[in-house]
Parts: structure tokens; sequence; C-alpha cells
């Protein structure tokens, strides 16, 4: 049963920036409140897109549960971050959330909220989870507020701070993409498809190969005359009944205890770390989709059937940017060469294919 | 919809045209489509703001079929769009000048053969808008966190 708005609301749309400012302030003024009780900060930098991050968190255990994901792009601290994000959780520090700046009915889908994912603040809520993520483009500053450390949901010890860092990217002329990412540093293949077309469980069964790893299912594109492609996570998610055909990966499963229905989360940066790649030059997106033979092939597909692939559920993570994520993607396809990867059932043969069509692809110098 | 009924693509509707292909998404719904052959045409000349009159003639001067069958092909057409809510009915003044990219007429002998528009739909996309409903309110107005069970 819906309770009742909250007292006090500062609705976007009236005086919009000016409003969405001063909730900012307010839950930054939390966070800070929240590392003054929790004796805090503790910091971690890391670089994204040759860009350092840093994260502050108000304590240890919360970075700890959280940033696994992103432990191989760990860095040493720089004079100034491109990105700051402040973390803090209600329960260990006892400091909540200030009142939403909004009302019930600007809870959109995919946790937008309405009215704010155009203007200077971007706010974010998790209707499930309670996870809140605002940020200021201005000051490319970000707060992210969670109830518990204990509690944080398989996506997003998966994907951490994915949609701040969307927001971020967004800000730097990068596009963040639903797809897989595997190849050598003079260049790779970007895997994409809608859910359970088998980006995943391609670009894992890449690890056993001279192939690096640069993503599962997101990553950040850079859309430029020379596309590339970088690595924001190094985990990796299968389906239970996917492990009988990459067994190698039974030892790395972090969630072991998980509900029947839930995914194993691999934290390849806690078991593989040498097989993961900050980035590549992209030289072709590949269409993952079961074929049934032995064996894996490379069949070209057109520009216009890897945009459907790929760019539906890209644009839809990404509703503030939508257009601009839509139609860099639309380059990206006319740009590369594209294929449908008809994958064997040997899973070596994926990487096989793969590696072949690069030896192609890459130029020779 | 009369012959010079105008319709213009929806805002929350993002589109690429390649070749003879398509891909459209509905952003609101996160429904996307493609098209090829006489309805990526079609899509075109709407884009442009053409009048149905024209949509269909210039389809006429492409492909070969009767004239009655072609405009039957861009109402029902045109009706599809307006249903996936891809367009709506344009209520601004005509364009002073013809739509941009009319190409000279085919020689009856270079007009295809007409297949029907035929716009390929996939709402695999649903399940990420899909709004969780609010059931509870904390004391300060936040929907109340709950075990979120993962996909």
């Amino acid at each position: 049963m819906i309770g009742s708005p909250p007292c006090e609301s500062v609705r976007p749309d009236q005086g919009k920036q000016s409003g969405a400012l001063a909730f900012f302030q307010s839950v930054q003024r939390a966070y800070d409140r929240a590392e003054t009780v929790s004796g805090g900060p503790v910091e971690r930098w890391y670089t994204i897109a040759g860009a350092p991050v840093r994260l502050r968190a108000a304590n240890l255990d919360l970075l700890s549960c959280l940033t696994p994901a992103l432990g191989h792009r760990a860095s040493a601290p720089e004079r100034e971050a491109a990105l700051t994000v402040s973390l803090w959780e209600s329960a260990a520090s006892g400091v909540a959330l200030p009142p939403p700046a909004w009302g019930l009915d600007d809870f959109g889908p995919g946790g937008e909220i309405r009215g704010y994912n155009n203007g200077r603040i971007r706010a974010a809520y998790q209707l499930g989870s309670g996870i809140l993520s605002v940020y200021d483009s201005a000051t490319r500053r970000a707060v992210y507020s969670l109830p518990s450390s204990r509690r944080i949901p398989l996506h997003e010890r998966a994907a951490p701070l994915r949609t701040i860092f969307q927001w971020w990217g967004a800000g730097r002329g990068l596009i963040q993409a639903h797809a897989g990412a595997v190849g050598l540093p003079q260049g790779g293949v970007l895997l994409a498809g809608g859910s359970g077309a088998g980006k995943s469980n391609s670009a894992l069964a890449c690890l056993e190969s001279p192939l690096f790893y640069a993503s599962d299912d997101f990553c950040l594109l850079s859309p430029a005359a020379e596309p590339a492609a970088y690595s924001l996570y190094s985990s990796g998610k299968a389906r239970t009944g996917d492990l009988a055909r990459l067994p190698f990966l039974r030892p790395m499963v972090s969630n072991p205890t998980r509900p029947a229905d839930e995914k194993a989360l691999f934290l390849l940066n806690e078991h593989r770390p040498e097989r993961l790649i900050s980035g590549f030059p992209l030289r072709a997106i590949l269409l993952p989709r079961v074929s049934g033979r032995p064996g894996t092939a490379l069949r070209p597909c057109t520009a216009a059937v890897a945009l459907a692939a790929l760019a539906p559920s890209s644009v839809i993570l990404a509703p503030s940017s939508a257009d601009a994520t839509f139609h860099a993607l639309a380059r990206l396809v006319r740009q590369l060469p594209c294929f449908y990867l008809e994958l064997g059932t040997d899973p070596a043969s994926i990487a096989d294919a793969i590696l072949r069509l690069l030896a192609r692809l890459v130029p020779q110098h | 919809m009369t012959s010079s009924t105008r319709f213009r693509i929806n805002k929350k509707v993002v589109h690429e045209a390649f070749e003879d292909e398509l891909v459209i998404i509905n952003l609101d719904n996160g429904n996307y489509y493609t098209l090829t052959g006489s309805g990526a045409e079609m899509w075109r000349y709407i884009e442009r703001r053409a009048t149905v009159r024209e949509v269909v003639d210039a389809i006429a001067e492409r492909y070969t079929a009767e004239r009655s069958a072609l405009q039957s092909a861009v109402d029902t057409f045109l009706g599809e769009l307006q249903q996936e809510e891809l367009i709506s009915l344009d209520g601004s003044a005509p364009a002073a000048q013809p739509p941009e990219g009319q190409s000279a007429p085919n020689a009856i002998a270079d007009r295809l053969p007409f297949d029907a528009p035929a716009l390929h739909k996939y709402t695999d996309m649903e399940q990420l808008l899909t709004l969780d409903p609010i059931h509870e309110v904390d004391e300060s107005g936040w929907p109340s966190a709950r075990t979120d069970r993962d996909r």
C-alpha cells in the first residue's frame, strides 16, 4: 500500500536546477555525516578509460564488499580525480538519506527519476535494493548510498556504480555499451546481443585462450575515428547450467550458496588477473548465436542487424543519453565489420575463431 | 486519415537508416523494430513529412503494383506505425517545398515487384522497463527496500 508522499518536496519542475542542486548537496552532507560517524574516509583510486577515479567511502566494509569487480583497474592516487564518488551505507553509519526531492510518481522504470536525467544533476534510485546514485556533472562528483553492504544485489556486485559511470562517461564522450569485449592489445571485438545470446559465455570461454578479457556485460566505448573499448569490470556471470561447458570456472564462483535461480558470479581479478585488459582498439562486432555444430564459425551480417543486436539494451539502460548512445552505436556498426559468431559446442573453438578474425583485421606493422 | 494527412515521428523514437534496412527503438516501452524494402522507404518519406498521397506517389514510382493496392498497403502500414506509437498525426503547417530525397521516377521496366511493408517487432527489452510497484514508503518518503532477487 503506498504511503503518503513526503511532507516537503522540492519538485524539479519548480525551479529545476536549484532544487536538484539542493538535493545533491543534502545527499553530500549526509555522506559527510556518515563519514564523520564512521571515522572515515577510506579511499581507493582506479583508472577507468585512462582517467583517474576516486572512491571515497565512509567505511572500509562497504568498499570491500562493493568494489572487487573494479579491482583490476586499481591505481595509485593522483593529484586530481576525473570523477569522485562518495559512498556510504545507512545501516553501518546510522545516517539515513534526506527525503527525496520528488514525488512517488517520479520513480521511473530502470531507476530513472523523472526530471533528473537531462540537467546538471542526475539521480537514479533502484526500487528493489534502495540504492541511490546522484551525480553533479559540473563538479564531476557523485554520491552513492545503499541500505547495507551486507545486502548488495548480484547485479550491483557484478557492475558496481554502473549508472554513475554511464553518466560520467557520457560527459567524456564515452558510450556505455551492454556488450562483452575480448581481444589483444592490438585489437579486439565487441560481443553484442540480448540476454541469453551468449555474450557472457563467449567472453568467459576466452579466458582459456591467448585472448584477454575486458567485459562480459558492460564496457565503455570511445566512438572515435578509431573506436576503442575500455574495461569497467572484471566480473562475469553465468547460469549454473553453463558451468558444465566451462568447468574451469567452477573454482572461481564467488557466490556458491546462491539461490537456485541466481547466476554464478566470478570476480576474475581474484583468479585470472593476467587475463584481464584495460581496453583495446575495436576491430569488429560479433553477434553470438548458438549453432549446435562442434566448431565456431563467422558469417558476415549487415550493420543494421548488428545495431538491432547492440543498441536496444544499451540505450534502454542509458535513459539520460539514449539518443546520443543510439547514434554513436549506429556510427560504430558502420565503421566496423559485423559478423554472426555461430557458436560451436566446443568452447575452445570460440576463441580460435576470434583469433583468426583478429589476425586478418589487425594491421600488421 | 486523408490523402493530405501528414505524420511525424514521435519524440521518444530513435531510428537509423541503412541501405535498405531501418532500425527503430521506442524508448518509452523498449520495443524495437526492423524494416526492410518498401517499409524502409515509406518511413523515410514519413520522416520528411510527406503527405499520405506523396508517400503513395513515391512508392508507385518505385514499385510495380496497382495504385489501389499501394494505397491500401500504405494506409495499413501507417495505421500499424500509429498503433505501435512510433508516429503521430502532424497538425503543423505543411512544408513549403516537397520533401527532399524524391529521386527521379523509375522507368516502368526498372520498377521493383512490390512487397507489402513488414514491421518486425521485438519485445525482449520490456523487462528492463518494468516498474516495480511501490508498496511501502518509509518515514522519510523513500520506497521501502526489499530483498532483491537478481536476474
